[in-house]
């Protein structure tokens, strides 16, 4: 039962930093959509494969709690 | 005009009406405080509680844990019962007949059901392509038909996308690439119909056979444009002066094993996803079946009547569009780094911006 304790604090704590960095992402390409709005669209195609990176290091975690829950 | 608006809102509502009900019924009644205080008795072996079997068996479809029968490859989490999970259950046994021994009976519904995702990857396979067939053989220059409207919007779409980072080369790529899209999108939404399940949900299976086929393809672009030289060239960070080609040493097993981590990581961030949104469906569902119990206790209502039809809660809802967006995601970013990865290997300058 602790293991599982600690696993999801674990998962809490990457997505906390999966989230600060998601968000430094996507409000930097917000405001660079607000400053070029005929950019959207390469802005749009570049923030998502940035925020898939980002993301992935949280899933990593949920795959790691996955396989060593009890 | 204004009779068809009103007809499609009627059938949106009543669809979305269907849906929940059908996902309410789908959830298991009876989740006391008993049932959980068992579930953390035996909590060495699963960490949530468990269905009781005789529900089981009346629900058409419930929420459960699957680790408990064994058929569990990821350890422990919720899943819902889908229809291949039930035809294995009530045709196995028939097909067996009465004389078969029922450790053997279980034991090849066990073998049958670790196929479920072939079947529904085969499932969407048979819809998309009599789907796609069909809009095919009527394709029409002038006054195309609604069903032609849509692909088109779509491939469109999906075009723009693939032409942003491949350029003139997109037109060779996009009918890999738009494939994948809509394989990986209808695989990941199959899940949320009920009785329904995302074959991408699963990682060996699914997820990794896509980052595999992803890999071949990006490797074999990458000789084809290159040639067998210029792809090792490429590998060793393309060495011009004397000291590059002795950095060439220590950067070519750190490329090979960058190229390697690809697929993984491709197919490791789909099946996360994918399994972490099913589970969180599942959780809900479990959620509103015990939150149902705990007010009919309140209310005294321990027979069943209203149980009968509407078992749980359907706090899991409002996650269906949540999941609904995700899916989307998820489809499009592993489709968007194929992209980007078969763009690293072509020889134009992306190649030097991108390291």
């Amino acid at each position: 039962m602790e293991t599982n304790g600690i696993l999801v604090l674990a998962l809490a704590l990457a997505a906390f930093g999966s989230a600060l960095g998601l968000g430094k992402a996507i409000e930097a390409a917000m405001n660079a959509m607000g400053r070029q709005p005929e950019a959207i669209g390469k802005i749009q195609t570049a923030m998502l494969i940035g925020c898939a990176f980002i993301e992935a290091l949280a899933i990593y975690t949920l795959i790691a709690v996955l396989l060593l829950q009890q | 005009m204004q009779t068809r608006d009103r007809r499609t809102t009627t059938t949106v509502l009543a669809l979305l009406l269907t849906l929940v009900l059908a996902s309410a019924a789908a959830a298991t009644p009876g989740q006391d405080a008993h049932d959980r205080g068992h579930g953390q008795a035996a909590g060495e072996e699963h960490p949530l509680p468990e269905t009781p079997e005789d529900a089981a068996e009346e629900a058409l479809a419930h929420a459960h844990d699957d680790h408990a029968e064994g058929h569990d490859d990821h350890g422990g989490g919720f899943h819902l019962d889908n229809i291949y999970k039930l035809l294995v259950k009530n045709l196995v046994p028939v097909f067996m007949g009465d004389a078969a021994d029922p450790k053997a009976v279980k034991k090849t519904e066990e073998a049958l059901y670790a196929w479920r995702e072939v079947f529904f990857s085969f499932l969407v396979i048979i819809i998309m392509a009599a789907f796609f067939i069909s809009v095919g053989r009527s394709l029409r220059e002038r006054d195309p038909t609604r069903k032609q409207m849509f692909v088109e919007t779509i491939l469109g779409g999906l075009y723009g996308m693939f032409e942003q980072i491949l350029g003139k080369d997109a037109r060779r790529f996009a009918p890999y690439l738009g494939t994948l899209f809509i394989f990986i999108l209808l695989n990941n939404w199959s899940g949320l119909i009920p009785l329904g399940f995302s074959s991408t949900s699963s990682l060996a299976n699914t997820t990794l056979g896509l980052g595999l086929m992803t890999f071949l393809y990006v490797q074999y672009t990458g000789i084809r444009a290159n040639g067998l030289g210029g792809y090792l060239y490429h590998f060793a960070g393309q060495p011009k002066s004397p000291v590059e080609w002795v950095f060439a040493i220590i950067i070519f097993p750190l490329e090979v094993v960058g190229e390697i981590i690809k697929p993984i990581s491709l197919s490791l961030r789909l099946f996360g996803n994918i399994y972490g949104e099913e589970t969180l469906i599942a959780v809900m569902v479990m959620l509103g079946a015990q939150f149902m119990g705990f007010l009919l206790g309140q209310f005294g209502d321990t027979g069943g009547t209203v149980a009968g039809f509407l078992p749980g809660i359907p706090f899991q809802v409002p996650f269906y569009f949540l999941v609904l967006i995700a899916s989307t995601v998820q489809a499009l970013v592993f489709t968007l780094l194929s992209t980007v990865y078969i763009s690293l290997m072509l020889p134009h300058d992306h190649e030097e911006e991108a390291h």
